[in-house]
């Protein structure tokens, strides 16, 4: 018989301010994100939401050095790392606990296509583009948005799925921080046993929520 | 007592909980009403039109994300909290969908819930 593995699922929202700096990593060129300032009170919700994720991690028990992480929109590109460092430092709660996981002995994995991440990075950035015309506008754009981008999320979660499957040493837990929207699971369960981690997800203090 | 004129329903079926969610919501001000299920809190809503709603996901009968579409069909300016301790991504995607405030997982913490209703409610223009 066949022991099914372990898998770490955390759901997570992006603000629009973290989306803009995870895009800023992909292409090195800023998109106008509107609101790209947090709020006091979104920073504090999203905050409280890390600080229970990252307390929540620790009670798993999970030993660091078994520990594989796969972050939504970091692709495969050799330097995974260095782009957590600079995405902590511009402030990503997310991307903080990802650093504090690997200076614990944690392995940091590529975890998307790049070039499906350019495709998302373009995506959103015309969106964001009509934000400059008008509110209508944008808003129109986000449904469009969403439908086009429900497609290429499939794409980006079978790349993941297979990435995961395929660099997982024996003994290692996988621990997967995506954003809400990602169906990952759909392609993981028949594979490994699936525990979620689940604080708290302020969805209206985040906004709108994007494929970032 | 602060007065204040936000109405909340919690649809739980853990009676222990509906009751303590009275106990620390009451005493902060809030009318209270409470259903058992998810067949009576659509009921209760449509009755008693609360401003906010406290929804447990996994019930018998029909379930948190069942009753929150059905109540949504009718009326879709109900803030919705949902507090669960079985969360999943598929759950969390149609909480969405349906246009929760908030997904929050068992245990909870007194003071965050209390918080997160007090914003929710000042959102819609009806905090103290």
């Amino acid at each position: 018989m066949t022991d099914i593995r372990s898998l770490i699922y955390v759901p997570v929202l992006h603000t629009r301010k973290e989306s803009g700096e995870i895009l800023l990593s992909l292409k090195g060129d800023k998109p106008q994100i509107p609101g790209d300032t947090s709020l006091p009170e979104q920073e504090k919700s999203v905050k409280e939401m890390w600080d229970g994720i990252h307390e929540k991690i620790q009670n798993t028990n999970i030993s660091c050095p078994t520990m594989r992480i796969y972050q939504d929109a970091m692709p495969v590109c050799g330097r995974e790392k260095e782009i957590a460092e600079i995405l902590a430092q511009r402030c990503s709660h997310n991307h903080q606990l990802v650093l504090e996981l690997v200076k614990k002995g944690a392995c940091l994995e590529g975890a998307e296509d790049p070039e499906l991440l350019i495709k998302e990075h373009d995506n959103l950035s015309r969106l964001i583009g009509k934000a400059s015309v008008s509110i209508q506008s944008y808003r129109d754009s986000l449904n469009e948005y969403r439908k086009k981008g429900a497609e290429l999320m499939k794409q980006r979660d079978v790349f993941i799925a297979e990435r995961i499957k395929s660099t997982l040493k024996s003994g290692e837990t996988p621990l997967l921080f995506m954003g809400v929207r990602h169906e990952l699971e759909k392609l993981l369960q028949s594979s490994f046993v699936i525990h979620y981690i689940i604080y708290r997800l302020p969805f209206k203090k985040v906004g709108d929520i994007y494929n970032v | 007592m602060a007065l204040n004129k936000t109405k909340i329903l919690i649809i739980d079926d853990e009676a222990d909980l509906r009751f303590l969610f009275e106990r620390i919501l009451t005493p902060e001000g809030y009318t209270v009403l409470t259903a058992g299920n998810g067949y009576d809190g659509i009921k209760i809503n449509r009755k008693s039109d609360p401003d906010i709603i406290l929804l447990d996901l996994k019930m018998p009968g029909i379930n948190g994300i069942e009753t929150l579409r059905r109540i949504r069909k009718k009326d879709s300016g109900v803030i919705v909290i949902i507090i669960t301790g079985y969360g999943d991504a598929e759950t969390i995607r149609e909480a969405e969908e349906l246009n929760v405030y908030e997904y929050m997982s068992k245990p909870f913490n007194n003071e965050t819930v209390i918080n997160t209703i007090k914003e929710a409610a000042a959102s819609k223009g009806k905090d103290d």
